[in-house]
């Protein structure tokens, strides 16, 4: 049997899917009646896909949902962002997410923030301001979940908390992140408000690869722009850390939650808590790695490395100094 | 803004009229007064039509001489005004207040709150603004994707869409696997999620269901064919009681049960008692049975709460609704309800399931109940089918099986 050998100059408008299918076959060297029994073979999903339909999505004649792609290209041992990160266009379309389009009507939040050049960083516990910072995200959030009794610096292994910060001129601070990987029971206590952050940190499993779920507790930036790119950088670890199945949730942030409306994430617990007189409404979600990966938004994040964003944002600056 | 203040007493609408002016900071308040339910209702009758004139709030005395506060409520009940909100002020006691509140709430009018006399307008007004907000927020929660409506659902239903996920059932006490309930989901083009929350009322609605039904039918059970090793479990399949009016549709299900003979099936029945006690209803269930299909009660204590059929007809199990569940550690009613429940469950000798258990507090009180069996987030948020065997064995090795 003889194959089309897989070219990328010829391929360039072809989808990134057909692409891939191509691509298995071509490696694999089976046919399309074959990959199609493999896939009726593995998967429940396709359990009456014939060979006409494979042919259709290599031609690109109609390609499935993301959610369809995501177990076939599962099942050959690739993840969704890798191959979509082959895409230029879609590559693209992410770096319009988290770049300037429009200067004049950018919206920002931050009154010495407009779209001035930002880099992003990460700060580990060994940062000398991660404590200060660590304060800055609880005061701004005022989730009475992510409170600790105990003053911060006796607390253990908090390391586990992991945050991002977005800067700009003179390191001021124009967007940030908090985040941490843990079990989908630890979790559960949390968005039920039967424990909270210091408990989880304290009970929290020290060997990461028993963690399925990514917790996130703020996440914010100065435009629309910052917010994006703040979110790329633990979506990406996410798709990353292939064992993480859930990603969470828990915000009382008014502009956190409107951003995940309209991704069209449904909150999985709205529910309120009562703080010195003051109702909290804490609401909480829970995403499963497909929701992540089927979902066109989160996607493009997902597919934006550390160094591309790096790139990316060097790039605005170089753009702006000309 | 218009207000309308309903109170007998002049002088408390003055009073509240007065104090309103203080606090409402825009300049475009108009208020009006009505001295009875029915001044009020003939104020409606006058006003409401257009829509462009309707009130922004009504205020009202639940104790008037000519026509009290539940006739007011009755006739918004009646014109089906869920909309305009309302704010309940009285000096009657608090146990009538909460009744008040109940009937208020189960008809689904839009009450801010209820306010004891003497009145703090300020924060009366506050309350208001507040509750306001939060439900401009909430419905753009809660509409659905535009993309799912009654003209496309029969599209969207197809196989290209459907991907199952599965929830363990768990013994308690041994901790062990005892089946998987399929919840699906719809993934549509232009790659939006959508929750049967949000699909099931229309694919109801447009008498999809039978069409969803064999879906999810099939795409599980080819899950549990293409694994060996899932056939040591239940397989629990979701169904309206309406379904079974279709004998062509009963006959097609005991059909593919007996080509899968080897899969432990179950029906998940949800639905109103009325259908279930039709007759046709409980002689199709029966024939289920027969078949050797288990059928299960779901949502338990939610829609189904009568106690009629469960001793004519040999359900499996009855599955108690999660919102009684979820909270049972700190809810002393929902305890009892859950209590009440098991106990009678147990009598009658049909397995119990707990479901929506999210926390360990919850679990141990179902424990302390001896409840059997429980579902929910606590074991595990449902799961893909491609990471189904994956989870089996974490699972059986973390409770060191």
């Amino acid at each position: 049997m003889t194959f089309t050998n897989y070219s990328d100059a010829e391929d360039q408008k072809a989808h990134v899917f057909s692409t891939f299918l191509k691509k298995i076959r071509s490696n694999n060297s089976i046919s399309q009646e074959q990959l199609c029994l493999q896939l009726r073979q593995h998967s429940s999903l396709f359990y009456n896909l014939d060979s006409i339909t494979v042919s259709r999505w290599e031609r690109g004649v109609n390609i499935p949902s993301l959610a369809k792609q995501a177990e076939i290209v599962e099942l050959y041992d690739d993840e969704l962002t890798s191959i979509y990160s082959d895409d230029k266009q879609f590559i693209r379309e992410s770096s319009e997410l988290i770049m300037e389009t429009d200067p004049i009507n950018q919206k920002s939040n931050h009154p010495y923030f407009r779209n001035d050049n930002y880099q992003i960083h990460t700060i580990d516990i060994d940062d000398e301001s991660f404590y200060l910072v660590l304060k800055m995200i609880m005061r701004y959030e005022g989730n009475p979940t992510i409170n600790f009794e105990l003053p911060l610096e006796m607390l253990d292994r908090l390391g586990d908390l992991k945050i991002t910060i977005a800067t700009a001129f003179n390191r001021q601070i124009i967007g940030h992140c908090l985040f941490l990987t843990s079990t989908t029971k630890a979790t559960l206590e949390l968005v039920n408000f039967t424990t909270n952050l210091e408990n989880i940190i304290k009970k929290n499993i020290h060997n990461e690869s028993q963690h399925n779920t990514m917790l996130v507790l703020s996440s914010a930036g100065a435009t629309k722009q910052v917010e994006n790119s703040i979110m790329s950088t633990y979506i990406n670890k996410f798709s990353e850390q292939k064992q993480l199945r859930f990603m969470c949730f828990s915000t009382s942030n008014g502009s956190l939650i409107k951003k995940l409306n309209k991704a069209k994430l449904e909150p999985f617990k709205v529910k309120n808590i009562e703080l010195l007189q003051k109702t909290v409404q804490v609401s909480s979600y829970i995403i499963t790695r497909s929701e992540v990966m089927a979902n066109r938004f989160l996607l493009k994040l997902a597919v934006i490395t550390p160094m591309q964003l790096n790139d990316f944002l060097t790039s605005v600056g170089k753009g702006k100094n000309i | 803004m218009k207000i309308l203040i309903v109170d007998d007493q002049m002088f408390i609408r003055s009073i509240i009229k007065q104090q309103l002016e203080e606090v409402v900071i825009s300049n475009m308040i108009q208020i009006e007064e009505a001295s009875s339910a029915n001044a009020a209702i003939a104020f409606f009758n006058r006003t409401n039509h257009p829509a462009s004139n309707k009130l922004d709030l009504i205020i009202l005395d639940l104790k008037m001489k000519e026509g009290d506060g539940l006739t007011l409520i009755s006739h918004m009940v009646a014109i089906k005004d869920l909309e305009t909100p309302l704010i309940i002020i009285s000096s009657t006691n608090t146990r009538a207040l909460s009744l008040v509140k109940n009937i208020i709430k189960k008809h689904r009018l839009n009450l801010i709150g209820v306010f004891k006399k003497p009145l703090n307008v300020r924060n009366i007004y506050l309350e208001f603004l507040q509750q306001n907000k939060k439900q401009k927020t909430k419905k753009s929660y809660t509409s659905p994707p535009s993309l799912c409506n009654t003209e496309n659902i029969r599209n969207l239903i197809n196989h290209d869409n459907l991907l199952l996920c599965y929830q363990p059932k768990i013994n308690i006490t041994t901790q062990k696997i005892i089946g998987f309930e399929a919840l699906s989901r719809l993934y549509i083009k232009g790659d939006k999620f959508i929750s049967p929350k949000n699909f099931l009322p229309i694919v109801e609605q447009t008498k999809n269901n039978h069409r969803l039904t064999k879906l999810v039918l099939n795409q599980a059970l080819s899950q549990w064919k293409s694994i060996n090793e899932l056939k040591n479990y239940n397989l629990a399949i979701n169904i309206s009681a309406h379904d079974l009016d279709s004998e062509d549709f009963v006959e097609y299900i005991i059909g593919k049960h007996n080509k899968n003979n080897d899969i432990n099936l179950t029906l998940e029945l949800t639905e109103s008692q009325q259908t279930i006690n039709k007759t046709a209803t409980s002689q199709a269930i029966v024939k289920l049975i027969i078949n050797g299909i288990k059928v299960s009660l779901d949502d338990f204590g939610k829609s189904y709460s009568s106690l009629e059929r469960l001793d004519s007809i040999p359900f499996d199990e009855i599955k108690i609704d999660k919102d009684f569940v979820t909270d049972i550690d700190t809810n002393e009613q929902h305890h009892a309800i859950v209590t009440a429940i098991i106990n009678m469950a147990k009598k009658l000798n049909v397995k119990v399931v707990a479901e929506g258990v999210e926390t360990i507090a919850v679990v141990n009180k179902l424990t302390e109940l001896n409840c059997q069996y429980a579902q929910g987030f606590y074991y595990s948020p449902p799961i893909e089918g491609r990471y189904l065997i994956e989870w089996i064995n974490n699972y059986t090795k973390a409770i060191g099986g």
